[in-house]
């Protein structure tokens, strides 16, 4: 299936039916196999194709000997965009990269995503123009360069998509002749990780780079805005100077200024590049706007906003601030001296008497008021308040808290990089614990609402991490917020588990091993499980996290099943094995003993069918529990009456022997009367006769 | 502001309650048919009176002995009493019935035995039948028990022990 992407694949590496089958790890000497055609070479790197820690290695094609491609090859500790990757599907859009093929790899000890490219003859743009005076003209440029990249870009758009990954080094012309221009991989790394400071949008840029966020088209027409300041001047206008100042530079005049001022930028390309590189992002030239300028019509070119400048700086630490921006910046880099001067009420005056803004002024007083009284209890409330203010100062930048710096909709892909990288989540997890998304949602600009999504997932979030049960927490916001991230449950963690079905195989596998554990099931396969299925699992996690043993063995079962119903997964007869062998405490939830041997009886042949979902149906059956309920407890009573009457009768209680007794008498008497009656009769009769 | 005090015509008696009204009614009633019957009695046959004084003697002591409800002695020592005394009387009916027979009769020791006798026979039954009773009561109820019991097993073997643990039951029927 060269060149024909696996459609059913929701994260990329879910093909491979062999996943339950761990190989042994192999030689990095020696080839690499995908789906049983592709071989990596890993003695062969392409450091030209890398992105950034995803890196690149020659491949044969088993089937076509002859065809030149590449390998990406993600790395372990970053997550790859599963998600862009199935939007993609089998689609083969002008601008991209043609992707041939994608699953999971053994790569030495992992299993390890990759993804096959077509290998470009041209080399990536950046390796010819945009350096050593090298330009591209203003002429070629719109053909050769725009065209095919706001192309490319329509079609991302037009699936829910964006690239993050435009630079001089990851634009690729296909032929020789460097006539085809294409996007390179998008994919391998999270949005914006592997970008340059410079092509970032500045908010993003002063996220860190595994937080900068999956972002729009937008961010996409900065970065082009960027290359194309690059291929235009033939070097880097910032070359050499600080990223710090670079950053501080861009947030004070602009990034517009910044690149092109002073700059010999052809007049006609003045007036597009003020459109793609200003710093709003609702100002800033969209693709339609690009394709009228490609088409020759007329469009509106942003104006530089300096209205709510204020008149007079706020000095805080060495630097006197003009910028709200580089305030909010400053302030999130010495906590404490922040909090001081809030806490003072120097910022709300400034505000007020400065800047002008009662507003702000009033709002920061507000998060004054509420940090005083947290204060009293919370620890961190120092770095709650500063991160506050920094979001109320610059809403549109990143939420800044305790070192961490993270765009809202890289949340997610910081959360993954922490876990897999340093095996550690905590400061996402505070963030999160402290709702600073939250607050950075309530106070964005109407005008400019992060998208829908979006707004959905921040208070889900804060929802997932409140709860302490297993299938919540920091394992099920992990998840949530990246499909590209495997489970890390200790059973599967090796085998690279992305979806339902490869969970399944996995732990089948498992099964089979000699080293069962005690349960199928821990929080980062109840949490991957809750995440990764369309249908509502609170009952079976509340299950999952219930002191009964029995619950959490129904729990268990009850979440495979729904894995297995999910993904309609093949028969699992070793992990139905391990389950039934767990269930007799379940079993022993049913009091009539009949259901009991026949629940045994039932289990013991599904569980050779390996069907869980039938199983589960059997010792989950609401109308035999209900039965057996009913029953027990009318045979309950019944036993109690029993008991109740067998102590009347055993008790030999004076009042009812006084009752017998008096029933006795009542007997004598009338016995008496009888027979005096008949003896009268007889009498008379004797006598008469 | 005058105080409602109850007029004087308004103040009555307390009164007994009906039920108790009907009962001391019904009582001089018998006691006043008694009475009649034993002017009757006396007046037109003081020979039979005799006897039956004498003769049903131990029931009169038995009626005055026995203060239960059902009065259960003095009628079973009255019953067979009677049953002693009533040969005698239809003898001395038959035989005219003149008060010199009836002090012959109430003198003659033998006599005497076999009506005292079967007043003492009556007391033995009051006696003896609420023993009786009692044993037979307690036998139906070790077989009930029994029977109680082994129906326990058969739901144990059915249900379980916990129907023997099972905390305090809810009424089925109970919302």
């Amino acid at each position: 299936m060269a060149g024909e992407p696996d459609p059913s694949v929701a994260a990329a590496a879910a093909v491979d039916p062999s996943v339950a089958e761990v190989p042994p790890a192999v030689d990095l000497t020696r080839p690499a196999l995908l789906n049983q055609r592709f071989e990596i070479d890993p003695s062969a790197p392409l450091p030209t194709f890398a992105n950034g820690p995803a890196q690149a290695f020659a491949v044969t094609d088993r089937h076509q000997p002859g065809r030149r491609l590449f390998a990406l090859v993600c790395s372990p500790e970053r997550p790859f965009r599963a998600h862009v990757l199935e939007l993609l599907g089998n689609a083969a859009p002008p601008g991209l990269m043609p992707v041939v093929d994608h699953g999971l790899v053994q790569w030495g000890h992992d299993r390890r995503p990759a993804i096959i490219y077509v290998r470009p003859h041209g080399g990536a743009i950046g390796a010819v123009y945009g350096r050593d005076g090298r330009t591209i003209s203003e002429n070629d440029i719109v053909r050769r360069v725009v065209t095919p990249v706001v192309r490319a870009l329509q079609f991302l758009d037009s699936v829910g998509a964006s690239h993050r990954n435009i630079r001089l080094g990851n634009l690729y012309f296909m032929d020789e002749g460097r006539t085809e221009l294409v996007l390179g991989d998008c994919v391998a790394v999270p949005a914006g990780l592997a970008q340059p400071l410079l092509f970032e949008p500045v908010e993003r840029a002063i996220a860190d780079p595994a937080g900068r966020g999956e972002g729009t088209s937008a961010d996409d027409v900065f970065a082009l805005g960027v290359v194309l300041v690059l291929l235009l001047l033939g070097y880097d206008p910032v070359a050499g100077e600080d990223d710090d100042a670079i950053i501080t530079a861009r947030l004070e005049r602009g990034s517009y200024s910044v690149l092109c001022e002073r700059q010999r930028v052809p007049l006609a390309m003045l007036e597009p590049l003020r459109g793609m590189l200003c710093d709003d992002p609702q100002a800033r030239w969209s693709l339609d706007d690009l394709q009228a300028w490609i088409s020759g019509g007329r469009t509106s070119v942003p104006r530089r906003n300096l209205a709510n400048r204020p008149g007079v700086p706020l000095a805080f630490g060495r630097k006197e601030h003009f910028s709200l921006r580089t305030l909010a910046r400053a302030f999130t880099r010495d906590v404490t001296r922040a909090d001081g001067m809030i806490r003072a009420g120097h910022l709300e005056q400034w505000l007020r008497q400065r800047a002008h803004d009662d507003d702000l002024a009033n709002r920061v007083a507000d998060q004054v008021t509420a940090g005083a009284k947290a204060a009293r209890w919370s620890a961190g409330s120092e770095q709650n308040l500063v991160s506050r203010i920094a979001i109320l100062l610059d809403p549109r930048a990143p939420i800044r808290f305790q070192g961490l710096s993270v765009m809202a909709d890289g949340l997610g892909a910081m959360l993954a990089f922490r876990w897999l990288g340093e095996g550690d989540a905590q400061t996402p997890g505070e963030l999160l614990r402290t709702d600073l998304p939250g607050f950075w949602l309530q106070v964005q600009p109407k005008e400019s609402m992060p998208p829908v999504a979006l707004q959905r997932q921040i208070p889900r979030l804060a929802f997932l991490i409140g709860k302490h049960a297993a299938g919540y927490g920091l394992e099920r916001c992990l998840y949530e917020t990246n499909p590209g991230v495997s489970c890390q449950s200790p059973l599967v963690r090796e085998l690279h588990v992305l979806t339902l079905k490869d969970l399944l195989l996995a732990l089948e596998h498992a099964a089979k091993g000699s080293g069962e554990a005690d349960l199928p099931m821990d929080r980062h396969i109840a949490a991957f499980i809750a995440a990764r299925s369309d249908e509502g699992s609170e009952a079976l996690l509340a299950a999952v996290s219930d002191p009964s043993r029995s619950k959490v063995v129904v729990g268990t079962l009850g979440l495979l099943a729904q894995a297995q119903r999910a993904c309609d997964g093949p028969p699992l007869p070793a992990l139905s094995a391990w389950l039934a062998r767990l269930l007799p405490p379940a079993i022993e939830d049913f009091h009539h003993r009949k259901t009991r041997r026949e629940l045994e009886k039932r289990i013991r042949s599904v569980a050779r069918d390996g069907r869980l979902t039938e199983l589960f149906d059997i010792i989950n059956d609401p109308d035999r529990r209900s039965a057996d309920m009913t029953g027990f407890m009318t045979a309950s009573a019944a036993f109690d009456a029993a008991a109740s009457r067998i102590r009347t009768l055993e008790s030999d209680d004076p009042a009812q022997v006084a009752r017998v007794r008096e029933a006795g008498q009542s007997a004598a008497a009338t016995a008496s009367i009888l027979a005096s009656a008949i003896a009268a009769c007889v009498i008379l009769m004797s006598y008469l006769l | 502001m005058m105080t409602d005090w109850p007029s004087r015509a308004r103040v009555r008696p307390p009164q007994p309650p009906p039920g108790r009204v009907h009962f001391q009614r019904r009582r001089f009633g018998r006691t006043l048919l008694a009475a009649l019957v034993l002017v009757l009695v006396t007046a037109f046959t003081p020979a039979t009176l005799v006897v039956l004084l004498v003769g049903m003697l131990p029931t009169v002591v038995a009626a005055i002995a026995d203060r239960s409800p059902g009065r259960h002695a003095a009628v079973t020592v009255g019953s067979i009493n009677f049953i002693g005394v009533f040969p005698f009387l239809v003898g001395l009916w038959l035989s005219g019935n003149a008060v010199h027979d009836a002090s012959a009769l109430v003198t003659s020791v033998i006599n005497l035995v076999l009506m005292y006798g079967a007043a003492a026979l009556g007391w033995m039954i009051y006696l003896a039948m609420p023993l009786v009773v009692v044993a037979i009561w307690r036998l139906h109820g070790r077989s009930e028990v029994a029977g109680l019991r082994v129906r326990q097993k058969a739901m144990i073997d059915e249900w379980g022990e916990e129907l023997e643990r099972h905390p305090p039951r809810r009424s089925l029927t109970a919302k």
